[in-house]
Order: C-alpha cells, then structure tokens, then sequence
C-alpha cells in the first residue's frame, strides 16, 4: 500500500514539475497579433480601428487586465463599467494607443465576489502577465483586488472603492471623488440639501445594507467612534426613528418595508445600492405605503426613474450628471456623449453619464496619464508620477492625489433627485441644473 | 520502520522547501507558486476534513466554522490588534481548535448527535460563527478586515514564495499527520468508530477521547492553514470565508479521492483544484458546477471506493495515459499553456481510471490498515 | 464468583427493560440466561459490556466494582462481547476487524498469537482475511465475530444471540464451536432464544422473562421444568 501511496505522490509531482518546465515560453507573443492569452473573456478592443486621425498604434500591444462584476448580484452596474472600458479603450487606441502602443484589455468576470476578484487579479498578474491593470468594480472586490496590487506593486486606478479609510496602499488612485472621510461629509451634504429646503430636522430611518461600504457610510469605521450617517443625523437633531440592516443578498423586503411603515419617518435615508431603492419602494407600495422623502447612497440610476410617479423625489449622490452646468465644459459633454453611444449599444436601460461611468472613465484617464506622463510601464514609475503631479480629468477637473488622506482629494459630491422623470444635480446651488433645486414633501 | 516514515516526510517537507528555485531555474513565473499554493491549501484542507469526516465517519458540514476562526482570529489580531504574524496564526489553529472542542464536549456527549444531527450541528456552528463575526464590530462588522501589510519572516522568501512555503509546510503536515493515523492504533480505533461506534466501545476503543482528539486535530489544521490563506486573501469578508464552498469543496475532494485513505483527499484536491483553475483560466468559471457535479456523480456511482484506488489498481496505464496525453499536446501545441496541458494530461488520466474495469485492469478488494 | 450482579434495573428513557436481576457466573462455568424476544436479554448484555448504564444495582467483575466503568475499560479487564446480529465493522477486512478485538492494550501484546489461534480454530475467516467483513455470509460473519471476541483474550465472553438468523445446520455447527471455546478455558455468559441449545451447552441458567428472572438453577433441571417445557416446547 505505502509503494502505491508513493507512486500516485509521484505522479502528482510529475504533473508540477512538467508545469513548471515549459513555464517561460507560453507567454511569448507575435508582434501585432493578440498574445496568447487563455481568456475567453478577452475583450480585444485594438490595432483596427480605420478611422483616426493620430499615427496608428504599433508594436506589441499593452495589456491591461481587470476583472467586473459581468454576473452576480453587482452585475448591473457591472455592465456600465465594461461599455465605458471598451469605450475607453477604443477612443485610445483610435487616438494613437499608449506610449504609441495599440493596447488591449483583459478582462474576467469575478462573479460579484472579493475571493474570485482577488485570485482573478492574482492570475492576470502572475499568469497572464498584463502590464498595467484597473480596478473591478464594487467595495469588496476592489479593496479585494487592492490587497493583491499592493502584493505585486501594481498601479492601481479604481472606480468607486468606498471603505476609503482603509485604502492606505501608496499606489491606490481612487478616481470616485468622495474624499476620505466620506462617512461624515456625505451625509453632511445630504442633510445641508435637506435643509437648503428649509427643513432642519424631523424623523430619520436609516436603512443600511450589509454591504461593507454602506455599513461604513452609516456606521463610520469599526475601530473608530467616528460614527457615519446615523451620528450625522442625530447631532444635527434629527429624530433616529429606525435603523435596520438588511443582507446585501435580501429577496424578501417586505419585513424592512413594513418597518418602516411602522416607523413612518419623513425621511428614509437608504444606504444601499443597485436595485435597493425600487425594491424597498416596491415593497412599501405593496403595503400601501408612500415613503414620503428617500435618499438611497448609491443606486444603479436607470431602475429608479424606470419607476416613474413612485420614483419622483428620490435622492442620491453624484459626481457628474449630464446636463449643464456640468456640460458646459466641451470636453466632458463630448466625452459624455461617447459614454452615452457606448451604454446604448450594450443594452443598457439608462444611458446618460452619471457618477458610474464618470468614474469609470476618470479611473482609464488616470492610468493613460501615469503611464504617458512617467513614459513607462514600469508601475513604481507610474505610481510615482501619479502621486507627485497634478492629474487633469475630463469630469471632475484637476486631481491632487493626497497621500495623507489616503491618495483622496477632497469629497467633491453633489446631491442629486428625480424630478420630472431623471435625474437632475440639486444641490449645492452652483452645481444645480438651472431652475432646479430640492424637494421635500412634508407630512 | 518509524524512523523511516518520519524520514520520508521530512524529505518531503524539505524538497517543498526548494520547488521555488526548481521553479525559477526552469524559468517558470510566480503563477506557479501560486497555483501550487492553492493546490496545497486544498490539499490541507481536505485532509483535515477527511480526518473527521472519513477516517471516524462524523460527517461535518462545518468545515468553514473552523477555517474561518482560523482566518478571523488572525486577521483580527494581526491587522487590528498588531500581534506578530506568527503567533497571530497559532492563536488561529488554537481558536479553531478550542471551538471545536467546545462543541465536541457538547455533541459527542449527547449519543443522539450523530449521522445527520452531528452534520447539522456543525453546520449551525457555522452559521454561528459568521453572524457573531458579521455582527461584532471589532471583527468585522459588515466592512471586512484588510490584511495587506503583513507578512511572513524574511527566510521564507517574497510574499508568493513565502505564502507557497508556508502552505506547504501545512500542507505536509497535514498529510503526514493523517499517513501517521491511518498507520497508527489511533487510526484502527477511527475506523472502528466510523463502521459501529458502539461495538468499538465494546471492544475497549475509548471512542469519547478519540473523537475530541481527532475533532480537535482536525479543526486545528483546518484553523491553521486558514489562518495562513488570511495571509493570501488580503482582504477578508464574511460572505466569502464563510462561503458554502470550502465546506463543499473539501467533500468533493475526500469523496472524489476516497475517504478510507489519507490519500484519497489529495488526490480529490489535486483533481478538482487543477480543474477548476483551468477552466477559472480559461474564463469558463461558470462551467466548474457543472464538471464537478458531473464527476461527483460518476464517482459516487461508479466508484465508491474514489479515484485513488482506482489510480493504484491501474497505476501503469494511468501513467502511461498521463504522458503519452501530455507528449502529445507538448509536440501539436494543443491547449496553450503547458500547465493547461498539463491539466488536461492529468485529466485524460483521471478519466482512464475511471474506466469501467473490463477495460482496465480490476480494482483491488480495498484493504486497511497494513 | 468472577461475575457477580445484583439488583440491577435498568431501562431506556422511561421505560424500564429490566427488574432487580441478580446472577453469578463463577470462572471455567457456561451460564445461560433464556428468555423470549424483547425479554431484556440484550438490554443485560449491555449493561455487563457497559453500553448501558444501570439505573440501580451493582455489576463485580473479578472482584472489582465495575457498575460505573465504560466500555472500553471493561474490554480492558477481560470482558468481551460478541453483540447481537454480528455486528461486524462491515468496510474492514476480516483480519482489521480481528485485530480490533485485539484493541485493549492487556490483549494487544498478543496479537500475533491470538490471530493464529483465530484462524487456525476458523479457516474460513483466514482465507478471507483481506476481504471487507461486509461480504461475508451469515455464518462467517457470526464466526468472525466470535473471533473478533476471542482476540481479546477475555476472562468473560459474552454472547448475545449467537444462532439469531442462522440456517439449522450452521447453529449446530457455532454451539459446537462455542462447547470447544469453553472447553479451552473461557468462561462464557451466553443469552439466547433458542433455549434447548443454550441450556444443553450450559451448566446453569437463568430465565428471564419481561424484564425479571424468573427461574434460575442447573441447566438440566431447567431443560426438564414443567413450566418450561409448557412455555418453550409446547409440551
Ligand atoms: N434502544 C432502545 N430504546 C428503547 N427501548 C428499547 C431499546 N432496546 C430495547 N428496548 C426495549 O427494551 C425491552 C428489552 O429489549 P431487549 O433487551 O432488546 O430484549 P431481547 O434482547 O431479550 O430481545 C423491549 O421492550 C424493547 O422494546
Ligand atoms: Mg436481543
């Protein structure tokens, strides 16, 4: 029995060893053709673009891999981030590449989940051998895939990580402009917007979902009593009413809804995501019950105006809505209109440029200008350039990553609310859509 | 014959010491030791399970609970409280190992816990543990715990080496701990316990210590090699550690290998863990459900006995297969990547003895303890 | 008296299974305790194995009080059991389920010896010695368990129902067995249905019946009881 034992032990070595032997050759590519890379995902956005007006991009191709949420429960906005990327990535190689270069996304799907993001990212890096990559999309993949960048020391732009407080990775380049200590600033926004309705206070339900950015928007950090939104509200005297968690999983919603029928708070403020905001409304008008005023943190934008009358007054953070005073810069109303193109295409519902895509665009932007500024690809380089000079962006302006607040600068959100069907920017009055500005509906 | 089995493993514990530089000097990358690590925290996994579950037949569903105390208690100390790494992980396996020991004093003294009830229970144990994890702020909290600037002592290499080593060592010890059993007295009281725990008793077994032994160890192990993996995932969540899949994987592996030998889950993790990180390669990850559902079905029909016997019984042909298969794809250049190659030569083996036996050589009668 | 018990009740939840029995076996004796189904035979067996605590009453083994021992103690003082039904550990071979007779440690130091012995009184079990015990027939279960029993070398075999499901032929056969198990010195405790063949084997039995003895004496004057013979034989 120990020979057989030991003869199976040796079989199992074989197979690592002849693994490991032809290790260095099989990554070797052909100049101008894709590199051989395993990927059935492999988004190749490269090389044939006929119609630019810059040189052609030539040599090998630059690989940027990422992974997106295509399936699971985050694969809504997943979805966004892969039109915008493809966007992206076709409007640079049709403008001369990078570094003159065509370059290439690889792209995986991580199913929604940290642990597939993470040993996704660890397999682009180490087995696919990208040069560059970008971040995934969703808190927990990010912070996920952050973990192994700062293992390989890779450059890392991502779109909209919310756990901003843990972020202290130097090559970490958050292209969402909440600020580091949103915990606090966004709700202070949210309830200035409120007042600037002449309403100071009332009766509060804080919804949260297990997500870990919301728990922190609502709950501020664990090892802190820094506080989140719930602290927010109550030392500005606002009447905490109910608070309840739900799982980021949640099928069932009639429980949260009823309690908050029960509680009937003038204000629910929603810290949840995705399709959060129509579900809790869903279910609420199935008890018939109207929440009267609602803000949700972060929701896909599409579903909530798809609701129509039972969506109006809804509100929401944003950092770039398509309408002006935002539009009034050429280059981002021409940028947006790519994004709109892009979004139409995919299929997706709600086309205009929002905080999603501007996010996701910015994080692109940031990777193009590291490696175009530092003329490498070599990631400490571009890291370093990153950090050290100002980084102009389409929509949100000139960025100075500051690695005291963990490479954020400054919480550069806006209030936004459904009226009249979309989404218009309402507050601070500077950002808002001409003639727009809250609304409350009081009890 | 003692001083040889210790020697074997030490040897083998050695030589896993030095893969990186066989690696390297045969000019593969870092992918390899992190395939490898995989494969090994499998390995150690499985094995920890299979000591519970297949050697002393307590079927436990509650593999997460004690990888997860792994993993949580060392990422918690490490991250938040600033522990030195190495200790945090010990705190790990002891965590691990105190849960379950607690849990054993309670379920092995009441004799109605056992077959269905004692997996269920240990399931709620799991169950337990993610929501106390969810709930306590100063675990988790709903917002993860980051472990991303620990690491492991200078000697063992950067982080991928060191994580591979480290693995490994646990790994090794895992398996070398189960061989031992299996061989041991210790081992023939297991599997006493496992056909009729009662008769066992009967013939002077002490089957209550066995069991708390044997419980204590395995989650031990599981505790140990979680509280390494916190290392490698760098960000820990409850959703993902006390995920359905370890203790789901860790089944298939043992049953797919065979429980009745130490290395049946072995060859159960290098099957599965080679399958689904080729088909997670190719971006089929989707398909892995399917494949494993598929062979899980085959094997439980088929073969009850699991594919390491069957490997023994037609250990010629299977190597055989397995090189001409790999020669083969290495001279057309099929599949891509050697490792895929590789894969897919390891598969075509798998599959050949899985082989209905009149076209093979017979199975043995399956025998135990020599 | 290598075996003494007294008083003993015991039971299952509530129920109770056995009333204040009392019985004695004195070393080198065969004793047979007789009694229809669900008399509580088994119960008794596995309150002397100790699978079962007594609810009341005391057990003496060889002198020494025992009433609280587990199991695996008691397999270590010389107390052997060949359960009910066989019960063999049917994914072992016949020659691991042999060695686990041989568990306890005082037994242990014999092995090699006790499984010669084994096979040489069973060839049967040696020539099946690596298949899974699972396999085996009704008889050649039954016979490795009693080998399984002897591999303890014990002072006391126990044996519960050793006929139960066994063609008529192969009963002849295992009462044969056990007359020469006897003969080479074990003491044996043996309870059965089958009452003539238990009490021609025996020197003394007991009766029990729902729970308490009631009859005990030398076998032969058993086997010749009115009332017996009434009960059992239709006579
Ligand atoms: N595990 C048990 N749980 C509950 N009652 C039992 C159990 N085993 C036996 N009994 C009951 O105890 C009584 C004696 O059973 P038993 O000792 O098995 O009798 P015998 O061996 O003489 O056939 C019967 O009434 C039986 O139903
Ligand atoms: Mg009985």
């Amino acid at each position: 029995m120990r020979r057989s034992a030991t003869m199976v032990m040796g079989v199992v070595l074989a197979l690592v060893l002849a693994a490991c032997g032809g290790g260095g050759g099989d990554t070797t590519t052909t100049t101008g053709a894709p590199p051989a890379t395993e990927g059935t995902t492999t988004t190749t956005v490269g090389g044939g673009a006929t119609t630019t007006t810059e040189a052609e991009p030539s040599g090998e191709p630059i690989v940027i891999g990422s992974t997106l949420s295509l399936t699971g429960v985050l694969s809504a906005t997943g979805q966004i981030h892969k039109a915008v990327g493809e966007a992206f990535v076709e409007k640079l190689n049709s403008e001369g590449g990078l570094l003159g270069r065509p370059v290439e996304w690889l792209l995986f799907d991580d199913e929604s989940t940290p642990d597939r993001a993470a040993a996704l990212y660890e397999r682009l890096i180490t087995e696919e051998g990208v040069d560059l990559i970008i971040g995934p999309y969703g808190t927990g993949n990010i912070t996920a895939a952050m973990a192994v960048a700062e293992r390989y020391g890779y450059v890392f732009p991502q779109h909209t990580g919310s756990l901003t407080y843990t972020y202290t990775y130097r090559c970490q380049f958050p292209a969402w402009p909440t600020g580091v200590r949103s915990n606090i600033t966004n709700p202070e926004l949210v309830f200035d917007a409120i007042a600037s309705a002449g309403v100071d206070s009332g009766t509060v339900a804080f919804v949260v979902n297990e997500f870990p950015g919301t728990q922190f928007i609502a709950y501020g950090p664990p090892d802190s009593d820094e506080g989140g939104a719930v602290k927010v509200a109550e030392d500005r005297g606002w009447d905490v009413v109910l608070e309840v968690d739900f799982p980021t999983a949640i099928s069932d919603w009639g429980p949260i809804a009823s309690q908050v029928r029960q509680a009937d708070p003038d204000f629910v403020y929603l810290a949840g995501l995705g399709v959060d905001g129509p579900n809790l409304i869903n279910a609420a008008a199935a008890l018939g019950y109207q929440i009267r005023n609602m803000f949700v943190q972060w929701p896909a934008p599409g579903p909530l105006v798809a609701l129509g009358e039972a969506g109006e007054g809804v509100m929401s953070v944003t950092a770039w809505e398509q309408h002006p005073p935002f539009t009034d810069d050429p280059e981002a109303a021409a940028a947006a209109e790519i994004i709109n193109q892009a979004l139409t295409e995919a299929g997706i519902p709600y086309v205009k440029a929002e905080t999603q895509s501007v996010a996701s665009w910015t994080a692109w932007e940031f990777l193009v200008e590291g490696v175009e500024g530092a003329q490498s690809l070599d990631n400490s380089e571009v890291c370093d350039y990153l950090v050290n000079n100002t980084i102009d962006t389409t929509f949100i302006g000139e960025v100075d990553f500051d690695p005291n607040q963990n490479n954020y600068y400054g919480d550069l959100s806006f209030v936004k609310q459904i009226q009249d069907g979309d989404w218009w920017v309402v507050y601070p009055p500077e950002k808002a859509a001409p003639g727009r500005s809250v609304e409350w509906r009081s009890s | 014959m003692r001083s040889r089995f210790y020697l074997v493993w030490a040897g083998v514990a050695v030589a896993s010491w030095f893969i990186p530089q066989l690696v390297e000097a045969l000019g593969g990358g870092i992918f390899y030791l992190v395939f490898l690590y995989g494969l090994l925290f499998w390995v150690a996994q499985a094995t920890s399970w299979n000591m519970l579950s297949g050697f002393a037949g307590y079927f436990s569903f509650g593999q997460g609970a004690f990888f997860g105390a792994g993993v949580y208690t060392t990422a918690v100390l490490s991250a938040r409280l600033g522990w030195p790494l190495l200790a945090a992980m010990a705190a790990g396996a002891v965590t691990a190992a105190a849960i379950a020991a607690f849990m054993g004093v309670v379920v092995f003294r009441l004799r109605i816990l056992k077959g269905e009830i004692f997996a269920l229970v240990t399931l709620a144990v799991a169950f337990v543990l993610a929501s106390v994890a969810r709930l306590v702020k100063f675990i988790d909290g709903g917002q993860g715990v980051s472990v991303t600037s620990l690491r492991l002592p200078e000697f063992f290499g950067d982080f991928s080496t060191s994580v591979y080593r480290a693995g490994a060592l646990v790994a090794v010890l895992a398996v070398g701990l189960a061989a031992w059993i299996q061989r041991s007295r210790f081992g023939l009281g297991l599997s006493g316990i496992r056909d009729d725990e009662e008769v066992a008793e009967g013939l002077g077994v002490p089957t209550f210590r066995y069991k708390m032994i044997i419980l204590t160890l395995s989650s031990a192990l599981s505790g140990l090699s979680g509280a390494l993996h916190a290392l490698q995932i760098g960000y820990v969540t409850v959703d993902d550690v006390f995920n359905i899949r370890v203790p789901l994987f860790v089944i298939l592996m043992s049953i797919l290998g065979g429980t009745r030998h130490w290395m049946g889950p072995v060859v159960g993790a290098a099957v599965i863990h080679t399958l689904t990180d080729r088909l997670s390669a190719f971006g089929a990850e989707n398909m892995n459900q399917i494949f494993l559902g598929l062979l899980l079905v085959v094997v439980v029909a088929a073969l009850r006995e699991g594919v390491y016997r069957r490997l023994v019984a037609r250990r010629w042909v299977v190597l055989a297969t397995f090189v001409a298969t790999l020669a083969l794809l290495a001279v057309t250049g099929w599949g891509g990547r050697l490792i895929t190659q590789a894969g897919i030569a390891f598969g075509m083996a798998i599959l050949v003895s899985l082989l209905p036996a009149r076209l093979g050589s017979p199975a043995p009668a399956p025998r135990e303890v020599t | 008296m290598l075996l003494e018990v007294r008083g003993l009740d015991a039971g299952y939840g509530l129920a109770q299974a056995l009333w204040d029995v009392s019985l004695d076996v004195a070393p080198g004796e065969v004793v047979a305790m007789v009694g229809p189904n669900g008399a509580g035979k088994t119960t008794l067996i596995s309150c002397l194995a100790g699978l079962l605590q007594p609810w009341s009453g005391s057990v003496r083994f060889d002198g020494e009080d025992i009433t609280k021992a587990p199991a695996h103690v008691r397999a270590e003082l010389g107390i052997a059991l060949a359960p009910e039904g066989r019960r063999v550990f049917p994914q072992m071979s016949v020659e691991d389920n042999l060695l686990m007779g041989a568990y306890n440690r005082r037994a242990r130091r014999h092995r090699s010896a006790s499984l010669a012995e084994v096979y040489e009184r069973f060839p049967r079990l040696a020539e099946r010695r690596h298949q899974p015990a699972g396999t085996l027939s009704g008889g050649e279960a039954q016979m490795l368990a009693i080998g399984r029993a002897l591999m303890g070398r014990p002072k006391l075999l126990l044996m519960d129902e050793p006929s139960l499901g066994l063609a008529p032929v192969i009963v002849e056969t295992m009462f044969d067995i056990i007359r020469e198990i006897s003969a080479a010195g074990v003491t044996i405790l043996i309870v059965e249905q089958n009452v003539v063949d238990a009490l021609e084997l025996a020197s003394r039995g007991y009766v029990l019946e729902e729970g308490r003895v009631v009859q005990a004496g030398p076998a032969r004057e058993l086997l010749d009881d009115p009332h017996l013979q009434r009960a059992y034989f239709g006579l």
